[in-house]
């Protein structure tokens, strides 16, 4: 496969930090010889490097008080004792929550055992109902008979328009 | 303790730890002396704020302390294993509070230490240059910003960049790759050679 610019400037930065076995070492710099863009881009990558190599490690120096109160810090928090559950505590939460378990879930399901039989009719409350002066009754040939009870009548004299509210 | 903290031997720190695991306390306190610096400036690399880098800092080290008996020699370096907590509680601060915010104060406030003999003009050209150099950190994306750090700032191989932000060498080096690409765009208004002169002075 011909070696291109491309594989020359993916291979650029490792060959500067000198992290490229001897092989492709040397196959970028036969390319480097060859080629003045890539060169000219190596040169620029290798100041950048030089400049960083520099430059990063003094950035964010720690001061001798900062580094004294950071310890104060951790020897604070290493010394502190751990905040964990004695064992027979725990032993004696799980006992109890079993125990609580055993009495409240055979009463659950006798709920839901009641819950679930058919509820039985009420013929007696709809009757009492229809009967009621103010109620209308529906009824129908098969249905039974539901009533409603209407909207709670106004006083003749706070009625706004008794024409208005009637239907056609 | 008489060796150099700046400088730790793998002996001198493997004693450390041991001595910590029995509850010696001033063997924690050597840990923290030798790799607290550095792990501050880290933090700080990535999440650019003085506030949080402590607060990272000082989590990722109870954190250690804490669960020193989990550390394994064998697997990796006691640095590595520390710069692995610390870059996860860093991502875990910058996915709550995103994106991550410049510390002007801290810029303006607290200086690199300028030489006594150093003019106004100087000072203020190398207070730009940093700035210039945050601003451009700030920029790239958090997994870049990573890389770059890890690299330039504490001479990491790709293969341990690998080992602390967990992936693959190939992704690691494709994303060194990728930052300081960038970086070269991001900084090319500074001027090739700018920051080191100013920042070397």
């Amino acid at each position: 496969m011909r070696y291109t610019c491309r594989h020359c400037r993916a291979e650029l930065t490792a060959y500067i930090h000198k992290q490229l076995s001897p092989r492709r070492r040397q196959r970028v710099g036969h390319h480097l010889n060859a080629c003045a863009d890539c060169y000219a881009l190596y040169r620029q990558l290798r100041d950048v490097d030089r400049d960083l190599a520099a430059s990063l490690p003094l950035v964010g120096q720690p001061g001798r008080q900062q580094l004294a109160g950071m310890w104060q810090g951790i020897q604070a928090q290493i010394s502190a004792p751990r905040r964990t559950i004695p064992v027979f505590r725990l032993r004696y939460g799980v006992a109890m929550m079993l125990a609580v378990m055993s009495l409240v879930l055979p009463w659950t399901f006798n709920r839901q055992a009641a819950y679930a039989l058919p509820l039985p009719p009420t013929p007696a409350h709809t009757s009492r109902i229809t009967n009621a002066p103010d109620v209308i009754a529906i009824a129908t040939a098969d249905a039974p008979t539901v009533g409603f009870v209407p909207t709670p009548t106004l006083e003749a004299n706070d009625a706004p328009d008794a024409s208005a509210t009637e239907t056609p | 303790m008489t060796t150099d903290h700046d400088n730790p031997t793998h002996e001198c720190i493997s004693e450390w730890i041991a001595s910590s695991l029995r509850g010696d306390q001033s063997a924690y306190q050597a840990l923290y002396e030798a790799f607290a610096p550095g792990l501050y400036r880290l933090c700080y690399g990535i999440l650019l704020n003085v506030d949080d880098a402590e607060d990272v800092s000082q989590e990722a080290f109870v954190y250690a302390f804490k669960n020193l008996k989990r550390y394994d020699p064998s697997k990796s370096a006691f640095k590595t294993w520390l710069y692995t907590i610390a870059i996860c509680r860093c991502r875990n601060l910058y996915r709550r509070q995103r994106p991550p915010l410049l510390d002007i104060a801290s810029i303006w406030g607290n200086p690199l230490a300028a030489p006594h003999s150093e003019t106004p003009e100087a000072m203020y050209a190398r207070q730009d240059a940093r700035q210039q150099l945050e601003h451009a950190l700030c920029r790239l994306k958090p997994a870049l910003r990573e890389a770059v750090v890890l690299r330039y700032g504490h001479g990491l191989t790709y293969r341990e960049i690998a080992e602390v932000m967990e992936c693959p060498p190939k992704t690691a080096e494709s994303r060194l790759r990728l930052a300081h690409d960038a970086l070269r765009i991001l900084l090319e208004p500074a001027g090739i050679g700018l920051l080191e002169e100013l920042l070397s002075y």
